[in-house]
């Protein structure tokens, strides 16, 4: 077994089988891929950053349409107070009041989605610039 | 690991890395450089997470022989005709001819048992470090170890 070992040994030692390219070519070509995976890697990085950026902006702009329509919400309500119909006998002025309240308030979020993915939009546009 | 650091590692082991894999490849030194490159490319993507006190040319040989697997995994139908023509293109000739009955020899193992044999003899790793490059059990390495050796002893007493 021992013998066997060491013939084995010898075979491989004087293994020396001709490469295609030397050393030099070689690393070069390996330095020129790891220079392209380098690009790929910053280009990732920064549509990582610009992409954060939008989200954030995109929030801020939803919270603050959001918020000054929902400071807005008793004047809207004091102005469809005012406004009267001619109503079927069984519908109360008060679920008319109730309803048009979800009604508001199902503007206030649509409109602040609306307004936080537009800017969103716009943010990644005037990034990629 | 910097890069600096990563490309002084490569310099030093990647000779024997394309030497080892030229074998596993059994004489397919075009499939082992392309396999070497992106075991590299893998192993620079992923040297961040190298731990230090590891030694570096097991990490790069665990990610060749990985590379090396999968590249077997999806290997195409014509992958022989490609070989016999690399085999007989005037640049190869030399060192396939030279080698021919070797790597007709390795070609008879299976991958396991070539990977061991190869790892054992050719690159004097311990058991240990090559059930770390395998993934496998030292009982297992052992195993592959010995059916290579009496594998390979068969193979090349019948060119003798």
């Amino acid at each position: 077994m021992i013998m066997e070992d060491d013939k084995l040994k010898d075979i491989f030692a004087g293994y020396n089988p001709k490469l295609p390219e030397g050393d030099n070519a070689f690393m070069a070509q390996l330095m020129k891929n790891m220079e392209q995976v380098e690009l790929v890697k910053a280009h990732s990085a920064s549509r990582e950053r610009y992409f954060r950026r939008a989200v954030v902006i995109a929030a801020l702009t939803g919270i603050l349409v959001g918020g000054i329509l929902a400071l807005l919400l008793p004047l809207f309500g004091s102005m469809i107070a005012n406004v009267s119909f001619e109503l079927p006998g069984f519908i109360s002025v008060r679920t008319m009041h109730l309803n048009w309240q979800l009604v508001a308030w199902a503007i206030i979020a649509v409109t602040s989605m609306v307004s936080a993915l537009n800017a969103f939009d716009l943010a990644m546009a005037r990034q990629r610039r | 690991m910097t890069r600096e650091q990563f490309i002084n590692h490569v310099e030093g082991c990647q000779r024997a890395l394309r030497r080892f894999l030229t074998a596993l490849c059994c004489g397919d030194s075009q499939l082992a450089e392309d396999i070497a490159q992106e075991s590299l490319i893998k192993a620079y993507l992923s040297c961040e997470g190298f731990r230090e006190d590891a030694r570096f040319t097991t990490w790069i040989y665990r990610i060749a022989y990985n590379t090396f697997v999968t590249h077997k995994r999806s290997a195409r139908p014509t992958e022989e005709l490609d070989q016999a023509h690399t085999a007989m293109a005037p640049e190869g000739a030399d060192s396939s001819f030279e080698y021919q009955e070797l790597h007709a020899a390795l070609d008879g193992l299976p991958p396991k048992e070539r990977t061991a044999v190869l790892l054992f003899y050719m690159d004097s790793y311990s058991t240990k470090e090559i059930a770390e490059i395998t993934d496998t059990s030292e009982a297992a390495v052992r195993q592959h170890l010995s059916r290579g050796r009496n594998h390979l002893r068969n193979i090349l007493s019948t060119y003798q």
